[in-house]
């Protein structure tokens, strides 16, 4: 037994974003972690289901289940890992991807927003993906409809590198209209995600994936949001890393401009308006 | 003589038939045959033309009466055959001299007494008899004002069996008063000056009218979408003669004169509920083949409120008619084919709960919901949708104004001006309207302006445009090129006519 195939064997028994495990994990190392679980160095009765399922997990076996499905084990460490995650309190404890890894250490700029934009978010999200990218930035998104796929498609209209992390299992398409994107979007970038193939595409499993958006880019970018949004999580995950976050402004009268308007309202976003306003602003920052 | 015959018009669809009404009366245990395909409404004619005869003090045949409506394969429903029976048999019965009906047209119901009732279709049916060359023709009263549509063929309105029978043996009749045949060109109970504000609903109301642009509208509930919409047959120009007679034809067949008069010229609105059945939009009916509200509108606006609540399949029924300008209806009895070329008016809300505008706080409606709401409308359909249109709630500047916005006849005049600059540029070709311009036509002889097309192919390239949405905003502009007297769309028109399309495609 190894690091590795301790962390492996830990990421595929510990769901994404568990403070306590992330903590403990981070401060020591995923071997002795492994190794006090499975000595009764925690609560046996508290954590029993967690011990059974780590004592009956195998390397090889998680291991074919990730490459089967083309995609690539990352722990820290490992030459692509994106070390910017590791500012998070409970950073991920292994990743999966699929596609180029070596963009996954680039500079990116997170691209966010609501999956039901209008002709104008649709619009300035592609143009500012597209923007960044003539700059060697990649794009950094989610891989959901709206804001998401424009933002991607921009990318990739311009000829550049993206990256989608999804809430879902690497094998599993979520949405299911976006596969096309996400295999275009294997082709020169990468898919990136925290849970096991197989996992859907479940509520929670999408707020620890906005954490990893805010956590891999140099700053985050809302686009449009409404009031209450997903967005704006994202947004709060990267200004408390203090990353810089960014919002564009829309018409006060458009329901999914109100987000963006909290935002900027609340001094958590710097308001931009063009693609070389956001430069300025995120180079002051760094 | 035991044998008379006389004429009547069967219908099917749109399209007449003249049917000879023969009646031989002959020796044997009295009975009452009635033969040549008749539905029941029909079949029950015999109960109505005996009580009608009885009724009138003439003499029921007590003998074998056989009545045979040729030709005999053609199915035939309806009640309007009643008159050519009861005067066919009076004849037969030697009441009355056979030449003089043999080739007069009777149409209309009998009721007990012997009055004539009104009938639907009188105005196909007259057209009908006109083709087959009859002069004489013979209708309800209440019927005659829609009749007097026909020109070329003698009408003559009766209200009673009495007064037929009166004027067939001895040539006197009560000449029925003329009804004012002044067509009604507009009404102005609807008017475009009444909508507040609305400056870009009422631009693409206009453009829409102006090169026959299908639309949609989008907004909350209250923003003005149906009073709009509503308004559209206002701007448009006046019927032609005969443009209105077919709209009344159709309207005759369906029996619907009573929310629109037959001399009407202005443009018909038919505002079907969402809850409608594909039937109900496209036309159909076992027996008797009714037009469906895109028909009805032909000439007109197909105005669909609530549009993603249609039920699916409902919306999309109307494709073929959007494409071709008809409807085909196929049954059993035959295929049926309706006019129907309509400017398709589609209405939506903005989500399901009605409430995504503005700062949206008080939409109740998920993420996903929002998402579906609008999805519900397919893209086959929404492809034929020139512009999609938001229409945002009244603001308060808007509301306390006192003067009144610009009325429909002003807009109606810009509308007829732009209309003939197109026609005037397609006379060598078989369509009239911008929105009617083939793609092919489009690539090759109506581009727009260098810069316009340069703009286009920017957007294609940069997939902002499908090579579809390319073709539908050049129609839209040659619209706008035409309001704004530009020989060929400028890049100004290409850039107003692509916002007007909704920019982004989803």
């Amino acid at each position: 037994m190894n690091e590795r195939e301790a962390r492996a064997i830990l990421f595929s028994a510990i769901e994404g974003g568990h403070s306590f495990w992330s903590a403990e994990i981070f401060e020591t190392s995923a071997l002795i972690v492994y190794n006090k679980l499975i000595n009764g160095g925690y609560d046996c009765i508290k954590h029993g289901a967690l011990i059974e399922e780590v004592k009956s997990a195998s390397f090889d076996q998680i291991s074919t289940s990730i490459q089967v499905h083309g995609a690539h084990l990352l722990i820290p460490g490992d030459s692509h890992w994106p070390s910017k995650v590791d500012d998070l309190t409970n950073p991920p404890i292994a990743l999966i991807a699929k596609g180029n890894c070596e963009v996954l250490r680039t500079d990116s700029l997170a691209i966010v927003g609501t999956r039901n934009p209008t002709n104008y978010g649709a619009r300035i999200a592609g143009d500012f993906a597209a923007g960044f990218v003539d700059r060697q930035w990649s794009v950094v998104s989610g891989g959901a409809y709206g804001i998401d796929s424009f933002a991607h498609k921009g990318a990739l209209i311009a000829e550049g590198v993206t990256i989608a992390i999804i809430a879902c299992g690497i094998d599993i398409n979520y949405p299911a209209g976006n596969t096309r994107l996400f295999n275009e979007i294997c082709e020169s970038g990468a898919l990136l995600t925290e849970v096991m193939p197989g996992c859907r595409a479940l509520p929670h499993r999408f707020l620890t994936r906005n954490r990893l958006i805010a956590a891999i880019s140099q700053a985050t970018l809302v686009v449009e949001a409404a009031f209450r949004s997903g967005s704006l999580r994202t947004a709060r995950d990267a200004a408390q890393l203090l990353r810089p976050v960014m919002a564009i402004p829309g018409p006060i009268n458009s329901p999914t401009s109100e987000g963006c308007h909290r935002l900027i309202g609340e001094r958590a976003a710097e308001i931009v308006t063009s693609v070389a306003d956001a430069v300025e602003f995120i180079g002051i920052n760094q | 003589m035991s044998l008379a015959h006389t004429q009547s018009v069967a219908l099917l669809g749109l399209d007449g038939h003249v049917v000879t009404v023969e009646v031989d009366i002959a020796d044997g245990l009295p009975m009452y045959v009635l033969l040549g395909l008749p539905d029941a409404a029909l079949s029950e004619s015999r109960d109505r033309v005996r009580s009608a005869i009885v009724n009138c003090g003439e003499k029921w045949p007590n003998r074998k009466v056989t009545v045979s409506l040729s030709p005999a394969w053609l199915p035939k429903s309806g009640s309007s055959f009643d008159l050519a029976i009861c005067i066919a048999l009076l004849s037969a019965h030697e009441t009355i001299s056979a030449e003089a009906i043999a080739d007069i047209v009777f149409l209309g119901e009998l009721s007990l007494d012997g009055r004539i009732r009104a009938v639907r279709g009188v105005l196909p049916a007259l057209i009908a008899a006109q083709k087959a060359g009859v002069k004489t023709a013979v209708v309800p009263s209440a019927n005659y004002q829609e009749a007097q549509l026909m020109q070329g063929i003698e009408i003559i309105a009766m209200e009673h069996v009495k007064q037929v029978l009166r004027w067939l043996r001895t040539g006197e009749r009560e000449i029925a008063d003329e009804f004012d045949l002044q067509w009604q060109p507009f009404d102005d109970t609807l008017d475009f000056a009444d909508v507040a504000g609305q400056p870009q609903a009422r631009l693409a109301a206009e453009i829409a009218a102006a090169g026959g642009h299908h639309i949609l509208l989008i907004g909350p509930p209250g923003a003005g979408k149906t009073m709009i919409a509503e308004r559209i047959p206002t701007i448009l120009p006046s019927l032609s003669i005969a443009q209105a007679l077919e709209v009344a034809a159709v309207h005759s067949i369906a029996g619907l004169f009573t929310n629109r008069s037959p001399t009407s010229l202005l443009a018909p609105i038919v505002s079907p509920h969402h809850t409608t059945t594909r039937v109900a939009m496209v036309g159909g009916g076992a027996h008797v083949i009714k037009p469906g509200a895109c028909s009805l509108a032909h000439n007109g606006v197909l105005f669909i409120d609530e549009a993603p609540e249609c039920p699916a399949g409902v919306l999309d029924s109307l494709r073929q008619p959007l494409e071709a300008g008809t409807i085909t209806i196929a049954r059993s009895i035959g295929n049926i084919t309706f006019p129907a070329q309509f400017l398709l008016v589609l209405a939506a809300n903005p989500c399901p709960c009605g409430k995504f505008s503005g700062r949206g706080r008080n939409c109740t409606c998920t993420s996903q919901q929002v998402r579906r709401y609008l999805g519900r409308l397919s893209g086959p359909l929404m492809d034929r949708i020139d512009m999609r249109v938001q229409v945002d709630p009244v603001g308060r500047v808007d509301m306390a104004r006192t003067d009144l916005g610009e009325t429909s006849a002003a807009i109606r005049l810009r509308v007829i001006a732009a209309r003939s600059v197109a026609e005037v540029r397609f006379a060598d070709y078989n369509w009239k309207l911008n929105s009617q311009i083939p793609s092919r036509a489009l690539r090759t002889v109506f581009q727009p302006e260098r810069a316009g097309m340069n703009f286009l192919h920017d957007e294609l390239d940069k997939e902002r445009i499908t090579a579809r949405g390319l073709h539908k905003i050049i129609r839209v502009a040659w619209t706008l090129a035409d309001m704004h007297g530009h020989a060929i769309p400028t890049l100004n028109d290409v850039e107003q006519a692509h916002i007007l399309r909704g920019g982004v495609e989803l």
